[in-house]
């Protein structure tokens, strides 16, 4: 089973290809037809079949475990919270989240903005209804810390030029930002951006580090939080006046491929 | 050169079906047939989603998943069951317990093999290496070296399995994890070239193992605005490769799709979303029988 060197096995199959021909089917063509379930709820469950009982034993202990943690309510969403490009209700909400804790975790430091990446939430909407501790888990799996970079006016520049190009990432609503095909404008707190001024952007670490192709941000000087970015959500997600209605004007991030 | 067509018309006009086709009540077929199952991206997603008015609010979830292979498996003889990868990850039953339960039940799903996805690394790649410990099914890669890894004698490039005769080669293909994941998960993983490593297997299959169907388990992606390697890319590059089955992109495909080879031969693509919201299956079948199904075969001799 084990391959072997790939330039040795890449002589030997050469000779292979001379000794055997290329086609040693014995069977002849393949034609496939395909089928597709979708794994809905009108779908059973084989309760009578021992393999699907001894499959929820399995799962039996570990669901117990979860139960009390994550069934706990955290706040009332009023209006269903949507992921979206290049800005959505889900994104706003979540990066404001960030922001708010980032006030209170870094109070010395002045922030720009937070920022989260779009392919970290992993939820395409949080319906309407009690909010759950596991949905947040569900919205934001990663063990990710919330972190301050510092950066240069140039840097945070480049950095949400990336973010622009990739569609449009969460920010908090410090950030206003818009591409016109490769014309890039930005604002932080309704000021344009000095190049040679320092900033601080809230950032997961996994972006910090230079995930999601934010090369621009790799090696620049961190403030750890120490708090995983789940725990903060779940926390500030707990800290909500009243039920969660949140909006998306389009006012953060424009993009226009003109 | 001839041309054929491999993949037919799914089973009804093309459309969803929300139950298993009795295909198997008539009588007992004699010709070689395989049933592929396959699932991608199924992300920790044991329980169905949550009842929250949400777009997959009460779908998915393993035990019927688990049901509904149990039926195709008394129905047909040849059934293999694989997964591409991103098994990991996406509910709180990773975050706590970091894939194991994920790894129990795949083995009691009967996965016949899996291959390694971006998210598969995410509790680092000792935890990947001591969560297989529970599974009893080969998780394959043909372009990740794991030499000098906890890995390295826990993940095999290829397997072939021989069903009543017909033999299937199937090997897997990962993604690039340089910027996709923290350097410190994969460690000292390398990553070679899909394409490249992915043809020299499956020659090496096709010649030396001398299997009727190669197929791909890849977590590269469907395809993409720009030029980074994908499924529509290696099909279009490969030779000898029969059916690709994808993940990471988390693409609902409702019917497969063929592209043409290096050789003008047809691949097949599929991928079934993520989550465990469906499965896929391919029938496949050698209606051409023996030697006549070998194209243009004897101009390749010496």
């Amino acid at each position: 089973m084990i391959l072997p060197h790939p330039r040795s096995l890449a002589a030997s199959l050469a000779v292979a290809f001379l000794l055997l021909g290329s086609c040693n089917r014995h069977l002849g063509e393949p034609a496939a037809a395909p089928q597709l379930y979708e794994i809905s709820s009108a779908m059973g469950v084989d309760t009578a079949a021992p393999s699907i009982t001894s499959m929820e034993a399995t799962i039996q202990p570990y669901a117990t475990k979860l139960e009390a943690v994550m069934n706990r309510v955290l706040a009332e969403v009023e209006t269903p919270l949507l992921k979206g490009q290049p800005e959505s209700n889900l994104g706003n909400w979540t990066a404001d989240l960030l922001a708010l804790a980032a006030h209170d975790l870094f109070p010395e430091y002045e922030l720009a903005f937070a920022v989260q990446n779009y392919g970290g939430l992993r939820v395409s909407e949080i319906g309407a209804g009690p909010l759950l501790v596991s949905e947040i888990y569900g919205l934001m799996p990663f063990d990710n810390e919330l972190v301050l970079v510092e950066v240069t006016g140039a840097d945070l520049r480049a950095f949400v030029t990336h973010t622009l190009l990739d569609g449009g990432w969460p920010v908090s609503a410090n950030l206003r930002a818009e591409r016109q095909g490769t014309e890039v404008t930005m604002t932080v707190d309704g000021k344009p951006v000095d190049d040679t001024q320092t900033y601080y952007i809230a950032a997961p670490d996994y972006v910090a580090n230079g995930g999601s192709d934010s090369a621009m941000l790799v090696g620049k000087r961190q403030i750890s939080s120490g708090k995983m970015i789940r725990d903060l959500l779940i926390e500030y997600a707990g800290k909500s006046q009243g039920p969660i209605s949140v909006g998306s004007d389009g006012q953060r991030i424009k993009i226009s491929n003109q | 050169m001839k041309r054929r067509s491999f993949l037919q018309q799914a089973a009804v006009g093309g459309g969803l079906m929300l139950l298993p086709d009795l295909l198997s009540a008539g009588p007992r077929r004699t010709e070689p047939r395989l049933t592929i199952l396959h699932t991608n991206d199924w992300h920790s997603q044991i329980d169905p989603f949550p009842d929250d008015g949400g777009r997959n609010a009460n779908q998915g979830g393993v035990l019927r998943r688990a049901s509904l292979i149990r039926q195709i498996r008394q129905q047909e003889n040849n059934v293999l069951l694989f997964d591409s990868g991103d098994i990991f990850q996406g509910t709180p039953y990773f975050n706590f317990f970091l894939g194991e339960l994920e790894m129990k039940l795949m083995t009691q799903m009967g996965y016949d093999a899996a291959t390694i996805g971006n998210h598969d690394f995410d509790g680092g790649i000792e935890n990947l290496a001591t969560q297989l410990g529970h599974a009893d099914f080969p998780m394959l890669s043909a372009n990740y070296d794991f030499t000098g890894t906890p890995l390295q004698d826990r993940v095999e490039p290829y397997r072939v399995f021989d069903k009543q005769g017909i033999r299937v080669g199937v090997f897997g293909l990962g993604i690039e994890l340089k910027g996709l994941v923290p350097a410190a998960l994969y460690g000292k993983t390398t990553y070679h070239d899909p394409v490249e490593r992915g043809n020299q297997t499956a020659l090496h299959l096709r010649t030396r193992q001398k299997c009727d169907l190669i197929v791909c388990l890849s977590h590269l992606g469907y395809r993409y605005r720009s030029e980074k390697v994908s499924d529509v890319v290696l099909a279009a590059a490969s030779r000898n490769i029969d059916v690709i089955l994808g993940g990471h992109t988390h693409t609902f495909l409702d019917q497969p799709v063929t592209v043409d080879n290096a050789e003008g031969k047809p691949v097949i693509i599929n991928q079934v979303g993520f989550a465990g919201l469906r499965l896929g299956r391919l029938d496949i079948t050698f209606p051409e029988g023996g030697e006549r199904g070998c194209v243009a075969c004897n101009n390749l001799r010496v």
